[in-house]
């Protein structure tokens, strides 16, 4: 962006595998991985002659889930088609997808920043299997793995709006949490679950006239750093190529290219002249579908806010800060747990979140467990609250309780009395106390009375003494002052 | 007993009067197809039909088998047999083993039908003279130097010289009532999405569909009311109650209004024998009380491009699939294409290889619109041309081919002539619509087919007129004057 002597333009096409149980067409199990290789397999997923496929409704209904989620259009008639190629992942040597009518098109995803990305579309597919390329004794050989062969894929397509690398990076983060918490896919990006080709553009000024030369597309990118990585590598290496007087100045068309993280620079795949010619036509196998108002309807109200609707909602209602705000959001269930428990405990909701952003996320963080596995509830972490808030326990004493209760998942009230950690706000009792160390310290009296004001520590600790360390302090404080008065 | 009884009918009232048991039906069945002299069979089965037949033997003892239990049948190769080699016709599935059956082979053996093998067939059903088999041709009964018809010609074959009582085929444009007409036996292809293609190896997607043949029509009735019906793993079908389709047998014609083609007598290379034959039948329905009625079917002729368009289209994507990786022949080469091509190269035929570049070519980038697509709405327009015409009328009676029998050899170097012996039938397919040829006399000491076409979903109306033609002529009971060897 700054500091280049281009502008960046760059559309996102996001491949994200759903979160369903069983396989786009067969009733194979969709999660794969890790599963030994060829054991998820059927005649459908194997591509053998005569088999047939029938979708995955639930596929079909979170496809439309995810394009409600990103604000698309749902057109009333869409269809599968045939992407025709041979390779030995694709067991049909065609892969069931579709073309001109996808279930989703013209949506929008908004960036923490506030910028919109468009969507131009999101339709669905079938995942390939996966090669294996190994030696042996000086023969190289592939196997292939069909485990995946049949995964429903989501293929999110985004306009070329984005204009960083950084700019790309949050785009597929925000899509990731927002595809999460629509319950469309987990995207486990570690295992292989959201993969995304990359187009990148530079756009110039030359001669005092708008340059914009052909593109590339990174193909097959599955990491964060990887996107953003291979992002300035591609974009710098055009400038180059058209610096140094390269193709890129006649070329007509885009090139196809990978991305090696080891080397740490991109390969050239194919050029237009060998791009592939997909034959595409209307699957004959499958009939078209047009998905009813009604159901749209459903799965629309279905659906939850979505995180950046909800990050505005918890400034806006629950007066937190904005970052604060962003870390509840950023897991949906630690957002759901945090709400349920200002639900038990409304009048506290900084003091809520200032735990749950606290000790209750270190707690989680240090056994690496989700919040779906806390030992503390958000109904005890409300009574908690509940006692700090009516100044029945101390800021250090609740931190005791919170200890007690993550080990055994106790009742805070059970705790406190157990432990004997009640703060001692009966007035009485303070005022006899603070009489009988005015008495015993009447130096101390003295040098507050003069003006110095640090002298009251000394009394403030002598009533904490008598009363074992569990008054309440701002108590003793107000008591004192009124006293010496 | 030297002959197999001629009908399920027949059949069923010795196995259930214990003149004769299943297995002696079966032992009998095997003995006259080992005998074949017609080339008629790939593999016959004989220790899966001895199995296949006493199990049917102790249900015809308990006294509640179905009507087909214990009748030997043949199975035309293209469709998928558990655990029994199924090779379409082509080098490239040699040796493969499906290790599932068809839908339609499941609802047989439910019923307690024995399977006596496998039939010859044009490489995966491409061809109209079973000259396109990898495993040689196969021979007309009638004449041993003249083509079955094809593309099920093993399996016309097997019901024309009694070696089995009924068979099933597949129809993508006329490969089971051309053939049935060419060899002088019943043969039906039903309303697409009627039978299910589950297990059935690929052709043309949109247009095959699985039938029976048989010598009478009533059996051709009772095999469909055993594999009709919807089948949760094809997607294409409609659920349908298959109750009426032996309720109006009997009823004979009077009230019937039946249309007579004009564009199905006027074409260019009807043998006036055939022509002659039909003409005779036309009478002969007129005088059985039907109203015949002149109709016009102005787009006959478009027929054949829109067919030559789509189901190459279709083949061309679903033999993709055999590229040597998982299954079938594999030729290695140095490289993965230079596998594939030597696979494919020396695995399918020369029709195969044709189809397979028209296909390709008709879906490539630039030619699709002008070929598939313009192919797909003058299909439409024949859709809609017969909806027309069966608003006035409740069955139409044509040819089924314009020729008898050819001799071998005569057309296998002009495509073109040998496309046009479907130029009858072909429609049927585009249209999605039901048809039965049924013999309708000797040309030239050939049979002659007459073709009824009803519209969809009225299977049983076509069986009605069928029926009726079949009472009032003797030509069904004409057989093949050469005996099997």
């Amino acid at each position: 962006m700054t500091g280049t002597p281009y502008e960046l333009v760059i559309g996102i096409e996001t491949h994200v595998e759903l979160g369903t149980e069983s396989k786009m067409f067969c009733g194979c199990q969709a999660r794969w991985f890790g599963a030994p290789p060829n054991t998820l397999v059927c005649p459908v997923c194997l591509g053998l002659p005569g088999a047939l496929p029938v979708p995955n409704r639930r596929a079909i209904e979170l496809a439309i889930t995810a394009g409600l989620a990103l604000h698309c259009e749902t057109p009333p008639h869409t269809k599968f088609d045939r992407k025709n190629y041979l390779y030995p992942d694709l067991p049909k040597g065609y892969q069931i997808s579709q073309y001109d009518l996808p279930l989703s098109v013209k949506g929008w995803l908004e960036l923490p920043t506030g910028k919109k990305v468009r969507i131009t579309r999101a339709h669905l597919e079938e995942d390939t299997g996966t090669l294996k390329h190994g030696e042996d004794a000086g023969r190289r050989y592939t196997l292939v793995d069909f485990n995946r062969s049949g995964v429903p894929l989501l293929e999110i397509v985004s306009e070329p709006d984005i204009s960083s690398a950084e700019e790309g990076e949050a785009y597929v983060r925000t899509l990731r949490d927002v595809l999460i918490f629509s319950g469309v896919s987990e995207m486990r990006l570690e295992e292989g679950a959201g993969r995304f080709d990359v187009n990148v553009s530079i756009r110039f000024q030359e001669n005092g006239k708008t340059m914009w030369p052909p593109q590339s597309e990174i193909k097959n990118l599955n990491s964060y750093q990887a996107l953003r990585d291979a992002v300035a590598y591609e974009s710098n290496r055009l400038w180059e190529e058209w610096r140094s007087g390269g193709d890129i100045r006649t070329r007509t068309g885009k090139i196809t290219v990978g991305w090696s993280p080891e080397r740490g620079r991109t390969y050239l795949q194919r050029s237009k002249e060998d791009v592939e010619d997909y034959r595409y036509f209307p699957e004959p196998d499958l009939v078209s579908l047009a998905p009813s108002p009604a159901m749209i309807a459903k799965l629309r109200e279905a659906l939850p806010e979505m995180p950046s609707e909800r990050r505005a909602r918890f400034v806006a209602v629950y007066g937190l800060s904005d970052y604060d705000a962003r870390l509840l959001v950023s897991d949906r269930a630690l957002a759901d747990y945090y709400e349920a428990a200002v639900k038990a405990e409304p009048g506290q909701p900084k003091l809520i979140a200032n735990w749950v952003i606290g000790d209750l996320t270190a707690a989680l963080k240090r056994e690496t467990i989700q919040i779906g596995a806390s030992r503390v509830g958000s109904e005890q972490l409300a009574a908690l609250v509940r006692l700090i808030g009516g100044g029945k326990v101390s800021g250090s004493a609740a931190k005791e309780i919170f200890g007690e209760m993550w080990k055994d998942g106790g009742d805070p009230e059970a705790i406190m009395n157990t432990r004997g950690l009640a703060q001692v706000s009966d007035e009485s009792a303070i005022a006899a106390a603070v009489d009988e160390a005015i008495e015993a310290n009447p130096g101390a009296v003295a040098a507050y009375k003069a003006g110095k004001t640090i002298a009251l520590g000394a009394l403030v600790g002598a009533v904490m003494g008598k009363l074992g360390r569990k008054a309440n302090a701002a108590v003793v404080n107000r008591i004192l002052t009124e006293r010496l008065a | 007993m030297r002959e197999l009884p001629r009908s399920i009918r027949e059949a069923a009232e010795l196995l259930r009067t214990r003149k004769a048991s299943a297995l002696e039906l079966a032992e009998l069945a095997l003995d006259r197809s080992h005998r074949d002299a017609h080339n008629a069979w790939l593999h016959l089965t004989d220790d899966h039909a001895r199995e296949q037949a006493r199990a049917a033997d102790v249900q015809l003892r308990q006294g509640d088998a179905p009507l087909l239990a214990g009748i030997p049948w043949a199975c035309k190769d293209i469709i998928g047999t558990k655990r029994i080699p199924t090779t379409a016709g082509s080098r490239i599935l040699e040796g493969y083993v499906p290790p599932y059956s068809a839908t339609v082979v499941e609802r047989l053996d439910a019923r307690g039908a024995v399977m006596i093998g496998k039939t010859n067939l044009d490489e995966f059903a491409m061809g109209s003279s079973n000259e396109n088999s990898a495993f040689g041709p196969v021979k007309n009964p009638w004449r041993a130097d003249r083509v079955p018809g094809g593309s099920s010609g093993g399996s016309a074959v097997a019901v024309a010289a009694g070696e089995v009582v009924f068979s099933l085929g597949t129809d993508t444009g006329g490969s089971i009532r051309q053939p049935a007409a060419l060899t002088g036996v019943v043969g039906m292809k039903p309303t697409y999405g009627r039978v299910p293609r589950w297990g059935v190896v690929a052709f043309a997607s949109s247009l095959d569909q699985v039938g029976p043949f048989a010598n009478t029509v009533e059996d051709v009735a009772i095999v469909c009311e055993a594999i009709f019906g919807k089948d949760p793993n094809d997607a294409t079908m409609v659920d349908m109650p298959s109750d009426d389709l032996r309720r109006d047998l009997d009823k004979g014609l009077k009230g019937m209004r039946l249309g007579v083609p004009k564009e199905y007598f006027s074409v260019k290379g009807m043998e006036p024998g055939v022509e002659r034959a039909v003409r005779d039948a036309l009478k002969v329905l007129e005088r059985e009380g039907a109203k015949l009625e002149e109709v016009s079917l102005s787009l006959t002729d478009h027929g054949l491009a829109v067919y030559y368009i789509i189901q190459p289209a279709e083949a061309s994507s679903n033999l993709a699939r055999y590229d040597g990786v998982r299954y079938g022949l594999r030729v290695e080469g140095p490289d993965l294409i230079e596998t594939y091509r030597r696979t494919r190269g020396k695995g399918f035929g020369p029709e195969v290889k044709r189809r397979m570049i028209l296909g390709t070519y008709a879906l490539s980038a630039g030619y699709y619109d002008a070929y598939y697509v313009k192919a797909q709405k003058v299909r439409t327009l024949i859709k809609d041309e017969y909806d027309r015409v069966f608003e006035k009328v409740d069955a139409l009676v044509t040819p089924t081919s314009p020729t008898v029998a050819f001799p071998i050899g005569a057309k296998v170097n002009d495509p073109l002539s040998m496309y046009l012996n479907d130029i009858f039938t072909l429609p049927v397919n585009i249209a999605g619509l039901p048809g039965i040829s049924v013999p309708c006399g000797l040309s030239e000491g050939l049979p002659v087919g007459l073709q009824i076409i009803a519209n969809s979903y009225q299977e049983g109306t076509m069986f009605r007129v069928a029926a009726a033609y079949e009472r009032a002529t003797p030509h069904h009971l004409e057989r093949p004057k050469e005996k099997a060897a």
